[in-house]
């Protein structure tokens, strides 16, 4: 046999395959006692506890990087990451939001408004007919009930496409929030007056204090930009 | 294929990823390096301090790399690379050879009265492990039927070299544990 081949059967007896080689007990007895060490050797090393955790936080630090987290520490980490970061953007928001659009106001319909009931007739015939004699049956009913709801007939002056001062003020004074916040931005603009800041801080104010959002930001605003002389 | 996705996560701007692509190399190697570094006859403790090393120095030098095909060889360097550092005359002054050689010579002065053939092969192995490096991990390889560019990768060869360098193995090896073999006749 040749030499290769010697060399190459002692390795395979190391690999635990079970080789053939007459004459050459010595030989085989030779790498079995190896693969036996070599097999204390794997045991041995297998039973070194090498701190891997301390090893790779050390690697972390000196890389500058951070060691990952395990998921629930990671996930409640995100959790606060965007608790902090969206605060962070709603003061941020709160303190230079500014609202340019004047609002829709709304009139109380129990003290303020004149109604008028369409569907006004009594009786049996008022009941299943209408004036002019014609019958109204169920689904002609039904059709009509909105005759029945009041109708907001009061001129309203201070809405977005209709906007009168003295109109704004005289409903700003009976405590309408969103008539408040237009004469606010009204005197803040110089439309249809003159430009006050003070003013359209003071206004601003009193609608906020009824709950208008949007007159807290403008308010804020006014202080933001050092337009009133306000903490 | 984690070398990869390890490459990818490591070159990537996004510290999250390139926290990732460290947490996957190191997974991916830390037991082969650690029984590298065990067969040279290092302790627990040298075991740790040379990886950590080789890590840092794979992480921080890893712009250089270009090709995630070579990261492994590549890494592999490193690891060498970094543990001949450890034991160079000039930074150690040649105590970490002398302080192995003479520990594993105390240890089998001790174990001498008590020693039976196959205590005598491991000692004798030992011993091999120390003169001869890396064909006792090459050796230690052969236990698993690794093969031949699997070793080549992990011991900076060729895979033609690497299989002319395991053939001789048997006859490196002799010397080391033939006097266990003596009374065998």
């Amino acid at each position: 046999m040749k030499k290769i081949d010697l060399d190459n059967a002692w390795l395979q007896v190391i690999q635990g395959k079970s080789v053939e080689l007459i004459g050459n007990r010595k030989l085989i007895l030779q790498a079995k006692l190896v693969r036996q060490a070599l097999i204390q050797q794997r045991q041995r090393f297998e039973s070194l506890k090498i701190d891997d955790d301390k090893v790779l936080a050390n690697i972390h630090q000196a890389c500058g990087t951070t060691k990952n987290k395990n998921p629930i520490i990671r996930q409640i980490s995100k959790w606060v990451g965007i608790l902090i970061l969206g605060s962070g953007v709603v003061y941020a928001t709160k303190t230079i939001l500014h609202f340019n659009e004047f609002q829709e106001t709304k009139i109380n319909t129990e003290t303020k408004n004149e109604t008028v009931l369409k569907n006004d007739s009594k009786g049996f015939w008022g009941e299943w007919f209408d004036s002019k004699g014609s019958f109204t049956g169920f689904w002609s009913k039904l059709q009509l009930r909105h005759y029945d709801q009041p109708i907001n007939t009061a001129n309203n002056n201070c809405r977005p496409d209709n906007l009168v001062f003295e109109n704004c003020l005289k409903l700003a004074k009976e405590n309408n929030a969103s008539a408040q916040f237009n004469i606010a931005l009204m005197y803040e603009k110089g439309i249809q007056t003159t430009q006050n800041y003070d003013k359209a801080y003071e206004w601003y104010k009193k609608s906020a204090a009824l709950g208008n959002v949007e007159a807290q930001f403008n308010m804020n605003f006014l202080i933001e930009k050092n337009l009133v002389n306000k903490p | 294929m984690w070398q990869k996705d390890c490459f990818d996560l490591i070159k990537s701007n996004a510290p999250e990823d390139k926290n990732k692509g460290i947490e996957i190399l190191y997974e991916n190697n830390k037991i082969k390096f650690e029984g590298f570094l065990f067969n040279r006859g290092f302790k627990k403790e040298q075991i740790e301090e040379i990886l950590q090393e080789s890590f840092i120095k794979i992480f921080k030098s890893f712009n250089t790399l270009k090709d995630f095909n070579t990261l492994e060889s590549w890494c592999w360097r490193i690891l060498r690379n970094t543990t001949n550092d450890y034991l160079s005359p000039i930074i150690k002054g040649r105590e970490g050879i002398k302080k192995l050689e003479s520990e594993t010579e105390e240890a089998a002065l001790e174990d001498n009265q008590n020693d039976s053939q196959s205590d005598c092969v491991s000692k004798g192995l030992q011993e091999f492990n120390l003169a001869e490096p890396d064909r006792g991990y090459a050796l230690q390889l052969q236990l698993d039927n690794y093969p031949i560019t699997e070793v080549a990768i992990r011991i900076g060869r060729t895979p033609a070299a690497t299989k002319e360098y395991l053939s001789q193995i048997r006859k490196k090896v002799a010397p080391f544990i033939e006097h266990c073999l003596e009374n065998d006749e």
